[in-house]
């Protein structure tokens, strides 16, 4: 009976439809609890919207976490972008520019990361932690105490043409292609796996730390116009609990915490309605949003311990 | 003389497994009061094993031991230690960021409590004493990672004999002494032994044992060989002792071939941050050399240097007719080389990753389906095709590797380069830990290399397997080669060692 079910439990389509079916649950919980306003169409709408932002930057951010690497100042740099981005518009008043601005931005802080951490021969979650003070000094330095908005009509037109959705399809694909069916993100996973040995393999970690930073710094880029679309305005405030919401959405989505062999970019989607949901349904079952964040964080350590297999010792890759 | 002496620790039958391999085969010895009693073999005969056991370090599978007329089963060095049994390790045994004095106390900081805080100065003041006591000329409160290999080995010495050890054992440390360090550890041992105490010896070193030890005790393959007195001593003798095995029919290969003039890796006078200075070396087309030596004699440095993986401060390594220069592994790779460390878990196989995932890893390239896509079929082709070729045991190709037995894990990285089709295979000790059924099927495996003409750098702590395996043999000794011989002149394990040593 055991072996059974350990069988199961490591069964390759076990971990794929886990997280599906989770989410099926959890929606049903809610819609069940709040007597159906969870599932309204005006709630659907929002969460979509939201969830939309988390994927993406959660999509980019798998090409840092396959290689076993942390980044905490992805939310950091979102905000960070989306300013930059948002007072790009308002001073030319071209959206091709700010796109492109926002795009280029990102790459850039995020390649900066991963150039200190290989140059400085730091880890690269020390140089986040960093990042992650300086680039929201920085964002407050930029806005002051104002907040930039866009018109009305620039926005909600965007939103309205569906750029949203285009936006993350298209990036979404670019990543899976990349990730799952060519060498680059096999060669993250196995840097993932033993970065020694991918060494060994021919893997230089300098330089496929750098581009995979690259790549989440394109996600965190269209992150942060999707942030713009959706509010219209950019504050101090924007973006403050993403990064947290990206880490959940990773290891919720089935993806180990440590990187290596389970690295998809699929949890990165499965994650980020899964916190999607999670949030909003907590929040409109009446729990504080205090409440929320303790539940969040118990769920991000419980996956954490999930996702190293060692029966004992401290967290460690080769689990 | 020796029949008065008191008997002090006795081992009885003892066995140690790690997995598969047998470390320690039904051990028997006994140490006496007023001995010094040296411990000689090859690598891996379990010299270091057995004296770990008796020192705490690690727990036997079965077998027991008498301490003082006393059942011996000590839970920890620290009990060891409390008892009067020390043992300076072959390791680094300091640890660095700690001032000498906490690194001699280590563990019994409670001696020098005073309430709730220890008494540094107090602690600091008893180090020095200890080492002005012993001759050592260090200051107790220097920080240790500023001290030199040698004075970091006279830390751990003082450290055994500020417990006024009964038994001391002393594991490999000489080759870290210099003169006057090996001077005052010999002193000590002595003192030791006119006190009543005994010491186990372990050294590479046979002049050195012939010289200081009163009695050795031979272990080979994890057997006791035999005991020697000192009238008996012999280097002759003793060698045959530690080496003497008998060869299987048909466990090595049996002919002459010859090799290629072509050379297709040269190394041109490298030097490397450690262990190499201006080393050259040449291998062949369709050559087994074979590169022999102590562990620390630099061998498994050339092995690295050679494949990229190792700091290259002058000379150059270069490869093949065209004559490219190997800078860094994906070079290497990029002109088949390939290549398995001793270090296997930690730098040659992920272990949390597939069988799969493994062996795929070296073929990316070929496996392309068209521009950068890689086709999912011939990867399960490639991967299923080195799994069947080595015949490897696993249920699955999905399986992590850290659930294969070592010979299996072997057979992965072995799977890797040959699915690469390396011609230039750099293999450092590719039988350790591998039991004798998989190293039959290696061996067998590296001589079809050879008829295929691919090149292969066989470096080894077996002497044995050189010389059942090399086209050629290089001994090395401190970073540089002092002995090359064919496989026409039917050299023998004693004149190899005879320039190892």
């Amino acid at each position: 009976m055991k072996e059974k079910l350990n069988r199961i439990v490591e069964n390759r389509w076990f971990n794929r439809l886990l997280t599906p079916a989770i989410l099926v649950l959890v929606a049903l919980f809610f819609t069940v609890a709040t007597g159906g306003r969870f599932a309204t169409p005006r709630n659907l709408q929002l969460m979509i919207d939201q969830a939309l932002i988390v994927a993406t930057v959660a999509t980019g951010a798998v090409f840092i976490f396959a290689t076993g690497n942390v980044n905490i100042s992805m939310g950091a740099a979102t905000a960070l972008i989306a300013t930059i981005a948002a007072k790009a518009y308002v001073a030319t008043e071209s959206i091709p520019l700010m796109f492109v601005i926002a795009i280029v931005a990102g790459a850039i802080v995020l390649a900066i990361t991963a150039l200190l951490s290989t140059a400085l021969h730091v880890r690269v979650l020390y140089i986040t932690v960093v990042m992650m003070t300086l680039l929201s000094s920085l964002q407050k330095g930029i806005l002051g105490s104002s907040t930039v908005s866009l018109p009305y009509a620039v926005y909600s037109g965007m939103k309205n043409a569906g750029l949203p959705y285009i936006i993350f399809i298209a990036f979404f694909i670019l990543c899976l292609v990349m990730f799952h069916f060519t060498s680059f993100g096999r060669k993250l996973r196995y840097i993932g796996i033993n970065d020694t040995c991918a060494e060994l393999t021919g893997f230089k970690k300098s330089r496929y730390l750098f581009w995979g930073f690259v790549v989440a710094g394109v996600g965190v880029g269209l992150g942060a116009i999707l942030t713009i679309i959706r509010a219209g305005s950019i504050s101090t405030d924007t973006a403050s609990s993403l990064n947290m919401d990206c880490m959940l959405a990773i290891v919720l989505g089935g993806m180990s915490a440590f990187g290596g062999s389970r690295s998809y970019t699929w949890s990165a989607i499965l994650g980020a309605v899964l916190v999607t949901v999670l949030n909003t349904g907590l929040q409109m079952m009446g729990v504080s949003s205090t409440i929320i964040q303790a539940i969040r964080g118990i769920i991000f350590i419980v996956l954490l311990v999930m996702s190293q297999k060692r029966p004992n010792g401290l967290p460690s890759r080769d689990g | 003389m020796a029949a008065n002496k008191e008997v002090l620790l006795e081992v009885h039958d003892m066995v140690k497994n790690f997995g598969v391999t047998v470390a320690l085969n039904h051990v028997d010895f006994v140490v006496k009061r007023g001995e010094i009693r040296g411990l000689i073999g090859e690598n891996g005969s379990g010299k270091s094993t057995v004296s770990s056991i008796i020192s705490g370090m690690q727990k036997p599978t079965s077998g027991t031991m008498t301490y003082k007329g006393q059942p011996w089963a000590p839970a920890s060095t620290l009990e060891a230690q409390g008892k009067g049994i020390c043992m300076i390790v072959q390791e680094a045994g300091t640890i660095q960021g700690i001032p000498v004095a906490d690194n001699i106390f280590l563990g019994h900081e409670k001696m020098f409590m005073r309430g709730p805080v220890v008494n540094h100065g107090k602690m600091v003041k008893e180090a020095q004493s200890l080492l002005d006591k012993l001759g050592i000329d260090i200051d107790a409160s220097e920080r240790t990672e500023r001290l030199s290999m040698q004075q970091c080995k006279l830390v751990e010495i003082a450290k055994g004999m500020y417990w006024d050890p009964e038994i001391f054992i002393v594991d490999e440390t000489t080759t870290a002494l210099s003169q006057s360090g090996r001077t005052l550890l010999y002193r000590l041992m002595h003192e030791l032994r006119d006190n009543g105490k005994a010491v186990l010896f372990i050294s590479h070193d046979l002049e050195e044992l012939i010289e200081q030890c009163d009695a050795v005790t031979v272990l080979r393959d994890g057997k006791i060989i035999g005991s020697l007195d000192k009238e008996e001593f012999d280097p002759d003798v003793m060698k045959k002792m530690m080496v003497g095995r008998e060869i299987k029919g048909g466990y090595y290969r049996s002919d002459y071939d010859g090799y290629s003039d072509e050379v297709v890796l040269k190394a041109d006078c490298i030097t490397t941050r450690h262990d190499l200075m201006c080393f050259d070396l040449e291998l062949h087309k369709g050559e087994i050399l074979g590169i022999g030596g102590l562990s620390e004699c630099g061998m498994h440095t050339v092995g690295k240097a050679l494949f990229g993986a190792e700091k290259i401060l002058d000379g150059q390594v270069t490869v093949g007719p065209g004559k490219t220069v190997v800078k860094d592994p994906e070079t290497a790779i990029r002109n088949s080389i390939g290549y398995t460390s001793k270090d296997r878990d930690r730098e040659s196989v992920g272990l949390s990753g597939s069988i799969h995932e493994n062996i795929a890893s070296t073929g990316y390239i070929v496996n392309r389906l068209f521009g950068p896509i890689i086709s999912f079929r011939k990867e399960k082709k490639y991967v299923a095709k080195e799994i069947r070729d080595l015949s490897l045991k696993c249920a699955s190709p999905y399986h992590t590797v850290n659930t294969l037995s070592g010979g299996n894990k072997q057979k992965v990285v072995f799977g890797k380069w040959i699915g690469a089709d390396s011609q230039i295979l750099i293999l450092d000790c590719p039988t350790r830990g591998i039991d004798i059924g998989v190293k039959a099927a290696m061996y067998q495996l590296i001589y079809k290399f050879k008829k295929e003409g691919r090149s292969i750098l066989l470096i080894s702590e077996e002497l044995q397997e050189l010389i059942g395996m090399s086209d050629r043999i290089l001994i090395m000794k401190d970073g540089k080669v002092v002995y090359e011989t064919k496989r026409a002149d039917n050299p023998t394990e004693n004149d190899l060692i005879e320039h190892m040593i």
